[in-house]
């Protein structure tokens, strides 16, 4: 199967509002190792601006030069530069051992300078894999800088946009934040909103193995255009938990999901607003996975609730592994909006939100330890965060709630980061 | 009724917003009009995309005008694009229009009735202080002639 649904609670209020959660996780299918993959698009972006120089720069050139190899014939790629001036370092060519080889030289010849028009660097990476690129042909940035988008555009939220609507398009982002002076926030709606993954890179020497474990997980999507596609009348609201976007479609809702790789599974709860109905009549929801290929089974998942009244629906009993999903995002998510808070200035607003978050789960924890443990911990963060946190505490925080959010595998992802030593630095 | 097209009660279902905030949103030109009037008045997908976004921008506590701003700066002719390709390439268009140039002063310091020394500014922070130093020097100079 590769859609599962559970609900928190099967009974809603007949002469009121309710909110109902849905645990949705979805499944990609192994690619055969018989299976040719699709040939790839991919840009490699660097900032080279000032802050750049020396050992972060050389492995970044490191990263291309291991990355790289990992392509074949059928593959494209392009390296583009940036600082306040962008330049296309490589077009869009072949990845043939001449192309490997003339790329990497003339990126010999860069040097960091200048300041981070990121936005131009960005567009530009993609505007070069957009090249010549069919429908079997799979395009993705990856975008490593160091520092704050600092010329040009830079408001994270137009950022946001561009990349959602040049993944629509079939580009895909995934960015690397490098050491302490990056904006997490910007980088992490970048690739949210791209359909890539963001990943933190707090040691310089782990350049080269994390942006080849990016390409790597890359060269392995077996499912684009991935939506969860949900039936409903039209007056059923839909709010996802995670960093998914939610567009209406002809008969209900669709949830945009990023390209899935081979054997990978993604959890992540929605919120269902359900507006009163005739008691004891039901209404039906119906989940469905889509994708551009039609590799995803797309039977759909029927879940019914039923209107009853008041007092028979706060006697129902719940499913706490449902109720255990939405306070752990719900808390992931409160951090998250903390540290964009921090980052503006707002410390008094980032304690106050994570509180108010801390209080909601609390008053519906019950005698529940994992709920009780969520509560704690969001207690401790408001108190932690009523002061102004280091830039890599801040950092730290929010790639581990980025992960989470998104569904993925917290455990593997962060371990790597502190642990992995690149095998070809130079 | 289209399946896509929402009457007022559903857009505010869907969105969680007051009929009172859509009515206020349209009124101030941040939301088109319906197609059809009083109950008969249906809403679309566009109208649900453009509050979720005004609802995210006024979360980052944006008055009303910057709002009507980013929901009408996503250059059109970007958003028409059909590729990637051409897409990216409207959105670094419209990013390289000229911006104006930075707006600078002339500075003018007598130092005798034939003597003027003048500074454009701003200036770096090193040149500002090799043009203090300048000036010491230039001021001490002329504070001796005859």
């Amino acid at each position: 199967m590769s859609l599962g649904a559970a609900t928190d609670r099967r009974l809603i209020r007949f002469d009121g509002r309710s909110r109902r959660f849905v645990a949705l996780t979805v499944r990609a299918p192994r690619a055969e190792e018989s299976q040719t993959r699709p040939p790839a698009n991919i840009g490699f972006v660097l900032d080279r601006s000032g802050s750049m120089n020396g050992e972060k720069f050389r492995l970044a050139r490191a990263a291309v030069r291991q990355a790289v190899s990992a392509l074949d014939r059928r593959d494209r790629f392009a390296v583009v530069v940036f600082d306040n001036q962008v330049d296309v370092v490589f077009e869009l060519g072949a990845a043939s051992p001449e192309g490997r080889g003339e790329a990497l030289r003339r990126l010999d010849d860069v040097h960091p300078r200048g300041t981070t028009n990121l936005a131009d660097g960005w567009l530009t990476g993609c505007a070069q894999i957009a090249e010549r690129l069919g429908a079997d042909r799979l395009a993705r940035c990856l975008l490593l800088t160091d520092g704050l988008a600092n010329t040009g555009m830079t408001d994270p939220t137009e950022l946001s946009r561009h990349a959602t609507e040049l993944r629509k398009r079939g580009v895909s982002t995934s960015t690397f934040g490098v050491g302490s002076d990056f904006d997490e926030v910007l980088l992490g709606n970048l690739s949210d909103s791209g359909g890539g993954s963001f990943t933190f890179i707090e040691e310089t020497s782990a350049i080269p193995a994390l942006m080849a474990r990016e390409l790597g997980e890359t060269l392995e999507v077996v499912a684009r255009s991935v939506a969860v596609r949900v039936r409903h009348p039209p007056a059923v609201g839909i709010d996802v938990i995670g960093p998914y976007p939610v567009e209406v479609i002809p008969g209900g809702s669709q949830v945009v999901l990023p390209d899935l790789i081979s054997g990978q599974e993604l959890v992540f709860p929605i919120a269902l607003r359900l507006l009163p109905g005739t008691r004891g009549e039901t209404l039906t929801v119906e989940f469905a996975l889509t994708d551009s290929r039609g590799r995803l089974d797309a039977t759909p998942v029927p879940m019914a609730w039923t209107w009853a009244a008041r007092d028979e629906s706060e006697k129902q009993p719940r499913q706490r592994s449902v109720d255990r999903l939405v306070a752990d995002r719900t808390a992931h998510q409160a951090r998250a909006e903390a540290i964009r808070l921090q980052r503006a200035g707002q410390t008094e607003d980032a304690a106050r939100h994570l509180r108010r978050v801390a209080e909601s789960v609390g008053r519906h924890a019950g005698d529940d330890p994992e709920l009780l443990r969520i509560h704690r911990v969001l207690k401790d963060d408001a108190r932690r965060y009523r002061r102004k946190l280091d830039p890599v505490s801040l950092k730290t925080d929010f790639y581990e709630s980025t992960i989470t959010l998104g569904g993925g595998d917290l455990l593997s992802r962060s371990s790597r980061r502190r642990t992995i030593v690149p095998d070809d630095a130079p | 009724m289209d399946v896509a097209e929402l009457s007022l009660r559903d857009l505010c279902a869907q969105t969680d917003t007051t009929a009172r905030t859509v009515r206020y949103y349209i009124q101030q030109g941040l939301l088109p009009p319906p197609d059809g009037a009083g109950r008969g008045a249906s809403y679309s997908p566009d109208h649900v995309r453009r509050l979720e976004t005004i609802k995210l921008l006024k979360a980052r506590h944006l008055p009303l005008a910057a709002i009507r701003g980013q929901l009408d700066a996503p250059a059109d002719s970007a958003l028409s694009a059909d590729s990637a390709l051409d897409y990216a390439r409207a959105v670094l268009g419209a990013q390289r229009t000229p911006t104006p140039a930075r707006r600078s002063t002339w500075e003018r310091h007598q130092l005798t009735a034939d003597v003027e020394f003048h500074v454009r500014r701003p200036l770096s922070e090193d040149d500002n202080r090799r043009v203090r130093r300048l000036l010491a020097f230039a001021t001490d100079l002329f504070a001796g002639a005859p």
